[in-house]
C-alpha cells in the first residue's frame, strides 16, 4: 500500500538555507546541503528545496544549489522549485539531480509550458505550489511578486482536470513559520478537489499531522522550519505518528 | 571488488546511484561506449524522462545493438525505473517505440490513478530465493508507465490501485521500478543483493 | 601591590606594566585618546570599508560575533546604520541550563531590528564537561567557552568565505595586553596570542575528550586565516567613546535589556554587562580573589578617568561592591557542573591570592589591602 509522506523542505534565500521568522522575515540557518544531509539521514520521505528569490530577481533556476545537493549523493528523493519557467529549465533540472520539480509563477502565467515540462518528464515529476490565504471573498491564491491575493485562473484548473501535475503543495501562506497553526480548510478548497495535495505551512505537531493525513485527498505533510534546530526531529515525529499510514522512522546504522 | 558501469545515455544525473554503489564498496565506472562497458563486472541502466527520447539516445551512441548484445552473451544486467521498462519489447508513451527486447514484454501507461509516486511496498512472488529479503520492504517509486511481462519473469509486485510489477528478470538481466538509490538503507541493501545475485548467478 | 594613581587598577593584572609614574597602561590609553582626532579615523574607517566591498556572489559584507549584550548591540547597529554595510551576526549559543530569560530576549531584540543572526551551539555536555574541567583545572570555568567564542566567528567567517570581522575593543590598547598588538591600532588579527587563545587544548585531551568533539574550541590557524584572507578590524579603534557606560546606553535605547538585580548580589555597580547568563559575573568574584579586583573596580576606573567620580566615592563603591555573589548564582553552577557548594569553596580557596587576602578559620576571606592605597603595612 502506499504510504503517504513526510517532506522535509529546505527554504534557500541568496544561496543560504533560511527559516521564517514571523512574517517575511527570515533567519540565515547555514548551507543547504548540510541541511538536506541531515534529513537524508534521518530517513525523511522525500526533502523539497525552494529556492525563494529566483522569480523575483528573474532568475532561472539555482543549477549550481541542486548539482552541490546531488553531488551530496543523497538517497533521498529530491524536489526543487525556483524559477524554472521553461520546458528547458525543467529538464535541466532534472539531469542535474532533482527527482521533481515544483513550479510556482509560471503555473500561473505559462500554463502552456507547464504542459510542455510534463509531456517530457511526466506529470509524476511536476508538483504545483498553491500559496493560498483568506479574504474577505474566501479562499484566494497568494502572488509572491505582487504581494497580493488573486482568483484562481481557469487555464490551472484545465492543467488539473487534464492531470498535467501529479500534486500540489498547498501552502498555508499566513501561517509559515508559526507552530500548530496550519488552517485544514485550505485542503477543501473548492477549485482544488481530485487533486492530491501536500500540506505545508504551520505544521508541526503529530495530531495535526494525523488529522491532515487522514483526509483522503493528501498525500504528504511538508514540514520546514520545525525540523531544525533538533536532533533525530524526522525520527520524533514519525514515533509519534499511529502506524500503518506513513513509513516507519529509519535510523541509519553508524557502523554497518 | 565488483566493478559496475553505469551507462550514460544523456537520461539523468548518476550522483545518488554512485554514491549508494560506492558505500557499497563497488568500483564505479560511467560510459557509453564498448571500451568502457566490456570492462565492467555489472552493468546498470539508470533512467529518467521519457521513453522515445530515452531510446533515441541510446540508438544514437550505438547503445541499443551493445546492449542487446551484451545480454546475449549473458552479461550481467541491472535496469532502474525508466531503465527496467528500456529492457522491454516496446513502449507505449507518446506513440510506439521498440525497446530493448531483452525481457519480453511491453509498456504501458498507468491509468487509475495515472501515476505511482511516494514509498510502497513489494511483495516477492518467491522467484527468486536471494531477493525474498526484502519481501514486503519499502521503496521509492515515481513513475507513470508500468512494465507489463509474462509471468515467468516478474520477481515481485506491487499494488497501487492494480496490481504492477516492481521487479523483473530474465537470466542475468534485472529491472526494478522503484529507485533504490533514492531508498535510503532499504534501497541500499536491496541493490547489495540484486548486483550480487546478477553478478554470481 | 601597587594602586594606579589615576584609577583603581591595582598592578596585580597578568600582562600589565604601570610607567614610572605609577600610571596604568588604560589610563596612558585613555589620556591619549584626547589627542585622537576621531574623525580622521573615521575617514579612515570608511576608507576601509570602500575596500569591504563583497564579492558580488555573496550576500553579507562581514561578520560580528554577538552576545545581544551592550557592546555587539552597538556595534551591529553603527555597522549596519552608520557605515551602511550587511553584516552577519553570528551568535554561539549557551546551553539551556546556562542562558538567562534577558539573554535569549536580547538576541531577539536584535531579529526584531532586522538582523540575520545564525546560531551555532557546541555540544551542550561537552561544553559542560569542559566548563567542569576549566573550573577544577584554572579555578576559572570560562577558559574553555571563552575558547568557543572567539573561536565561533573566524570558523565561520572561514565556513561561509567572509572575510571582514567587526571585534569590539583592542586589548592591546585598552588593557594593556601588548602581546596581541597587530600591524596597527585596529587590526586584530593577533588577538590569537592573547592569554586565553594561545593557551592550547593539550588539557582538553588530556581530561579525556575527543579531538573531533573539541573542534568548536579551536581557534582557526594564521594559514587558514591567510587562505580565506580574514582580516579582524577592531571597531573600538575608531568609535571615540567605546565604554561600558556608552555601549550601553546605545544598546539600552535600541532596545537592550539589562539586570534588575542590586550590585550586592551580582558585583555589578549597573547590571549592563554579563547579561546574558549567571556564572561570568560569579567568576568576577573568583578574579577578585586572585588578583585583587572584580567588575566594579573596572567600572568605577572608567568614571575616575572621565571625572565624574571622586577616588573616595570610587574607594567606598569598590570597597562595599567589588567581588560580590549572591549565593544562588553559586549553587545553580556548582549544580551544574556537578560539584558540591563545600567543594566549590575549598578549590576557590586554593587559588585565593593569599599575598592579598587572608582566609579565617571559619573561611572568610579578608583583604590583606586598602582598596587605593595598597598592601597593609
Amino acid at each position: 500500500m502506499l504510504k503517504k509522506r513526510i517532506v522535509g523542505v529546505i527554504t534557500v534565500k541568496k544561496g543560504w538555507a533560511v527559516q521564517s521568522i514571523g512574517y517575511q522575515r527570515y533567519l540565515p540557518l547555514g548551507r543547504p546541503e548540510t541541511i538536506a544531509e541531515n534529513l537524508d539521514r534521518w530517513g525523511v520521505d522525500e526533502i523539497l528545496i525552494q529556492s525563494i528569490d529566483r522569480s523575483t530577481a528573474n532568475q532561472g533556476p539555482d543549477y549550481d544549489l541542486i548539482y552541490r545537493l546531488a553531488s551530496r549523493g543523497l538517497n533521498t528523493p529530491l524536489v526543487y522549485g525556483g524559477g524554472i519557467k521553461t520546458r528547458e529549465h525543467a529538464t535541466a533540472v532534472i539531469s542535474k539531480g532533482a527527482d521533481r520539480i515544483l513550479v510556482d509563477a509560471s503555473f500561473y502565467d505559462h500554463p502552456e509550458e507547464i504542459r510542455r515540462m510534463a509531456s517530457v518528464l511526466g506529470a509524476q515529476a511536476v508538483i504545483a505550489s498553491v500559496p493560498l490565504l483568506f479574504t474577505n471573498s474566501g479562499i484566494a491564491l497568494w502572488d509572491y511578486r505582487t504581494q497580493r491575493s488573486r482568483g484562481w485562473p481557469s487555464a490551472c484548473a484545465g492543467l488539473l482536470t487534464d492531470s498535467i501535475v501529479s500534486e500540489i503543495l498547498v501552502i498555508d501562506k499566513s501561517h509559515e513559520g508559526t507552530p500548530a497553526s496550519f488552517d485544514i480548510s485550505f485542503l477543501e478548497t473548492p477549485f482544488l478537489r481530485g487533486s492530491s495535495l501536500i500540506a505545508f505551512g504551520g505544521i508541526n505537531k503529530p495530531c495535526q499531522i494525523k488529522d491532515i493525513l487522514d483526509m483522503p485527498d493528501v498525500t504528504a505533510v511538508a514540514i520546514g522550519n520545525f525540523l531544525n534546530y533538533r536532533e533525530h526531529a524526522v525520527q520524533e515525529l514519525k514515533h509519534s505518528l499511529p502506524k500503518g499510514s506513513i513509513r516507519e522512522p529509519y535510523y541509519e546504522l553508524l557502523h554497518s | 571488488m565488483i566493478t559496475v558501469g553505469i551507462v550514460d545515455y544523456g537520461a539523468g544525473n548518476h550522483a545518488s546511484v554512485t554514491h549508494a554503489l560506492r558505500q557499497l564498496g563497488y568500483k564505479v565506472r560511467f560510459g557509453c561506449s564498448a571500451d568502457v562497458l566490456d570492462m565492467v563486472d555489472v552493468i546498470v541502466l539508470p533512467g529518467v524522462g521519457a521513453y522515445p527520447s530515452a531510446m533515441e539516445g541510446m540508438e544514437s551512441r550505438g547503445l541499443v545493438k551493445y546492449l542487446r548484445k551484451q545480454a546475449a552473451q549473458n552479461r550481467p544486467m541491472l535496469g532502474i525505473c525508466l531503465g527496467m521498462q528500456l529492457l522491454a519489447t516496446e513502449g507505449y508513451e507518446l506513440g510506439h517505440t521498440p525497446g530493448l527486447d531483452i525481457i519480453p514484454g511491453k509498456v504501458t501507461p498507468l491509468r487509475s490513478p495515472r501515476w505511482h509516486i511516494g514509498w510502497n511496498s513489494i511483495e516477492h512472488k518467491g522467484r527468486d530465493p536471494l531477493l525474498v529479503e526484502s519481501d514486503r520492504e519499502i521503496f521509492y517509486f515515481n513513475h507513470s508507465f508500468i512494465f507489463d511481462a509474462p509471468e515467468d519473469y516478474v520477481v515481485a509486485v506491487s499494488h497501487h490501485g492494480l496490481q504492477f510489477n516492481s521487479i523483473v528478470r530474465r537470466g542475468k538481466v534485472a529491472g526494478v521500478q522503484f529507485h533504490p538509490e533514492k531508498s535510503q538503507l532499504a534501497g541500499n541493501r536491496m541493490l547489495k543483493n540484486i548486483i550480487e545475485s546478477l553478478y554470481y548467478a | 601591590m601597587k594602586y594606579c594613581l589615576r584609577c583603581l587598577q591595582p598592578d596585580t593584572r597578568p600582562n600589565t606594566v604601570f610607567t614610572e609614574d605609577g600610571i596604568c597602561p588604560a589610563c596612558i590609553y585613555y589620556e591619549q585618546s584626547k589627542h585622537i582626532d576621531w574623525r580622521e579615523r573615521y575617514e579612515q574607517l570608511t576608507d576601509l570599508v570602500e575596500d569591504i566591498k563583497r564579492p558580488h556572489s555573496q550576500y553579507f559584507d562581514c561578520i560580528i560575533g554577538v552576545s545581544g549584550g551592550k557592546d555587539s548591540t552597538r556595534q551591529a547597529l553603527w555597522v549596519r546604520d552608520k557605515l551602511g554595510l550587511n553584516p552577519l551576526l553570528v551568535s554561539l549559543s549557551y546551553p539551556p541550563q546556562q542562558v538567562s530569560q534577558l539573554g535569549v530576549n536580547n538576541i531577539s531584540n536584535l531579529i526584531e531590528l532586522g538582523f540575520d543572526v545564525l546560531f551555532s551551539g557546541p555540544a551542550p555536555e561537552t561544553w559542560r564537561r569542559l566548563m567542569r574541567e576549566s573550573f577544577l583545572r584554572f579555578t576559572n570555568w570560562a577558559r574553555s567557552t571563552e575558547l568557543a567564542l572567539f573561536a565561533s566567528v573566524p570558523q565561520m567567517a572561514i565556513r561561509y568565505q567572509i572575510p571582514t570581522i567587526f571585534w569590539g575593543e583592542n586589548p592591546a590598547l585598552q588593557v594593556g595586553d601588548t602581546q596581541t598588538m597587530g600591524r596597527n591600532g585596529y587590526d586584530g588579527n593577533n588577538l590569537r596570542y592573547s592569554n586565553t587563545l594561545s593557551s592550547g587544548h593539550a588539557w582538553m585531551l588530556e581530561a579525556g575528550l575527543k579531538k573531533d568533539e573539541l573542534i568548536p574550541y579551536i581557534y582557526p590557524s594564521v594559514q587558514e586565516f591567510d587562505q580565506s584572507g580574514i582580516q579582524i578590524i577592531y571597531l573600538g579603534w575608531f568609535l571615540g567613546d567605546w565604554s561600558l557606560l556608552t555601549n550601553a546606553s546605545y544598546a539600552c535605547a535600541n532596545g537592550l535589556n539589562i539586570r534588575p538585580e542590586a550590585p550586592l548580589e551580582q558585583g555589578d555597580l549597573y547590571g549592563i554587562s554579563n547579561v546574558d547568563e549567571d556564572w561570568h559575573n560569579m567568576n568576577q568574584m573568583i578574579k577578585y580573589y586572585k588578583f585583587g579586583f572584580g567588575k566594579v573596580t573596572e567600572y568605577v576606573n572608567e568614571e575616575l578617568r572621565a571625572e565624574t567620580l571622586t577616588r573616595q566615592e570610587a574607594i567606598r563603591l569598590v570597597k562595599r561592591y567589588d567581588g560580590r555573589c549572591h549565593e544562588r548564582y553559586i549553587e545553580s553552577f556548582c549544580s551544574f557542573i556537578g560539584i558540591s557548594v563545600d567543594f566549590f569553596w575549598s578549590h576557590v580557596l586554593k587559588s585565593v591570592n593569599s599575598n592579598l587576602f587572608e582566609v579565617t578559620s571559619n573561611g572568610h576571606i579578608q583583604p590583606k589591602f586598602d582598596v587605593g592605597i595598597g598592601l597593609h603595612l
